[in-house]
């Protein structure tokens, strides 16, 4: 069941809304936690029971684990020592078996020329996530931070259903003291309308631009696949199709599971803040898949780079070895392990860069026309980065990148062919994404300074409780699913549920 | 008497010398001496905020307040309020006497 399919939108979001709602006053707080497991378990249920199993035996058993270490902590360093690495490697050990069982095969295979066949492994849904959010729990615990919350409250941590296949990554510190208070915690009609207003955003991201843009990326990607070289004109068109259709489909999902939070009175925490609008990559990262870079810099950044700090070089290791981590948690292949190690790369030169701006006391960043440089910098750093993420093999990339470094052909006269027009539109949503305050904003989980976020911000609020508006919604959604259900556009996964 | 993170609005946050300690280290840091050390101020809002700073930053601190710290208790940095909060849990007094009358 995905957030944009017809059952999700008139089943089972209906269903869990209201039996919520109308449960809230009316039963305990654990009554109502197990409401929404009950539900999350239903959602995941429709991709596989079996894998739900396995989601609910691993959160009982690092729950208990916790439990373990959290009331015998002073029994002796060296006994919770064991039992974290322990308890680290039966999280990991799903993971590594259904992510990386065939990448290892694969290198066994060219390398050592073993003749291991790939196993037919299917990835649970999700399996990245619950692991990342069963972690966070047991290295606090080992380090005395987190404290013992009741279970079924940590189980809804693992299972809630709009978080649980694509994040965001939670802190069991944003998300427990909400559960502790979710019977008397008021929603009023406000927050209600937010939420469904971010979904709906959501929902247009993913349906209307996102996958259309797909129809535009994917045969110069599926081309550069088979082998066959693209003129320069349309391999830079494929790419920038490729990064709107990564932005809209991820920050898409993640306004919808927003959304969906926000309509149960819980608010998660924001994953994507104009990652476009960025100066330097080191705010790009600031600014995209937010709660992933915060787990990475706090569970291997930091412990990394304050054992290494001695020579400066051991903290540009470290930075470079995150994003190389970073890269392989995207995917296993080659190819995802280089963009994570590009992207250390520009980080470690960004880094570099900002200590000779600051020594040398510059200030470029005075003159606008410098700054639109950088932003422009950045968001095709990013773009080409993603030559990496989006191709199918090592060759097929560098296929891509020998395609977009052919400056020569840039006086030929079908240097864009067919793509003048579509390359305008595209340029059209870059901008409007410049433009544009962006859909937290308007729906008031952040706030923002600038004069136009606010000023929209406040006509969304106050135009957001009457019917009219109720109306609209209920016409948007409709006419979406009636142009998915046409077949306009077929209905296509998101992206980030490979990972 | 009492022992508390006293603000004055005409002049701004009353220190004791560890407070001024920290603030150096901040100063230092962001090479920025006039750097403003406000309990509330979000790390991540400090201009050029980044995760080398937040090494920067750490090691700075238990520079000056000959103190270790834990990578657990770096991850508890989100506000200077934070990082007040963990000196004073070392024992570190950071709070300015302040005369009542």
């Amino acid at each position: 069941m995905q957030f944009n399919s017809e059952i999700f939108i008139f089943l089972f979001l209906p269903f869990t809304f209201f039996g919520f709602h109308f449960l809230k006053n009316r039963v305990s707080n654990t009554a109502l936690v197990w409401w929404l497991i009950i539900c999350s378990g239903l959602f995941y249920s429709w991709f596989s029971v079996k894998y739900l199993i396995m989601i609910y035996f691993s959160a009982v058993i690092n729950y208990l684990l916790c439990i373990y270490i959290i009331k015998k902590n002073k029994l002796g360093k060296s006994i919770n020592s064991l039992l974290l690495i322990s308890g680290i490697f039966i999280n990991l050990l799903p993971l590594i078996y259904f992510k990386y069982t065939n990448f290892i095969v694969f290198n066994l295979d060219t390398i050592a020329h073993f003749t291991i066949h790939p196993f037919n492994l299917i990835l649970p849904l999700g399996i990245s996530f619950f692991t990342f959010h069963n972690i966070i729990y047991l290295i606090d615990s080992y380090y005395g931070r987190a404290q013992q919350y009741p279970f079924a409250n940590y189980i809804l941590y693992v299972l809630f259903f709009p978080q649980l296949i694509a994040g965001p990554i939670v802190l069991y510190s944003e998300f427990m003291p909400q559960i502790e208070k979710l019977s008397s915690n008021t929603i009023n009609q406000n927050n209600i309308m937010m939420g469904i207003s971010l979904f709906l955003m959501g929902l247009i991201k993913k349906i209307i631009f996102s996958d259309y843009l797909a129809h535009w990326a994917d045969p110069l990607f599926q081309a550069a696949a088979q082998g066959q070289g693209l003129g320069f004109g349309a391999s830079w068109f494929g790419i920038i199709a490729f990064t709107l259709q990564l932005y809209f489909d991820f920050s898409g999902y993640t306004d919808m599971a927003l959304g969906l939070a926000m309509m149960l009175g819980i608010i998660l925490p924001a994953n994507f803040d104009s990652p476009f609008k960025a100066n330097n990559i080191i705010e790009f990262w600031q600014r995209w898949h937010i709660t992933l870079s915060r787990f990475f810099q706090s569970y291997i950044f930091i412990p990394l780079a304050m054992k290494y700090h001695k020579k400066q070089y051991g903290i540009y290791l470290s930075v470079l070895f995150t994003m190389l981590m970073s890269g392989l948690w995207h995917g296993a292949a080659w190819n995802f392990i280089l963009w994570g190690g590009f992207h250390g790369v520009l980080l470690c030169i960004n880094h570099l860069w900002r200590r000779i701006y600051s020594k040398a006391k510059l200030n470029w960043n005075d003159y606008l026309l410098w700054r639109i440089m950088c932003v422009l910098l950045t968001n095709v750093s990013f773009a080409v980065s993603l030559i990496f993420f989006r191709s199918s093999s090592v060759q097929a990339a560098l296929l891509l990148f020998k395609n977009i470094s052919h400056f020569s052909s840039i006086a030929s006269s079908h240097l864009l062919g067919h793509f003048h027009i579509k390359l305008l539109l595209a340029a059209s949503l870059l901008t409007l994404i410049w433009i544009l305050p962006n859909s937290q904003t308007l729906c008031g989980i952040k706030k923002e300074a600038a004069p136009l976020g606010k000023q929209l911000s406040s006509v969304l609020t106050r135009i957001s409780s009457t019917y009219v508006y109720a109306i609209l919604i209920a016409m948007a959604i409709g006419s979406i699913i009636l142009y998915q259900g046409l077949r306009l556009v077929s209905l296509k996964t998101f992206i980030y549920f490979q990972f | 008497m009492m022992r508390a993170i006293y603000k004055d609005d005409k002049k701004g946050v009353i220190m004791n010398g560890n407070m001024q300690k920290l603030m150096q280290v901040f100063a230092e840091v962001f090479d920025d001496q006039h750097f403003q050390l406000i309990p509330e101020t979000e790390l991540r809002q400090i201009k050029n905020w980044d995760s080398i700073n937040l090494i920067s930053l750490a090691l700075g601190i238990e520079k000056a307040f000959k103190i270790k710290l834990s990578s657990v208790d770096i991850n508890t940095f989100r506000t200077i309020a934070d990082i007040i909060q963990l000196l004073e849990a070392k024992s570190i007094s950071m709070m300015a006497e302040v005369s009542i009358s």
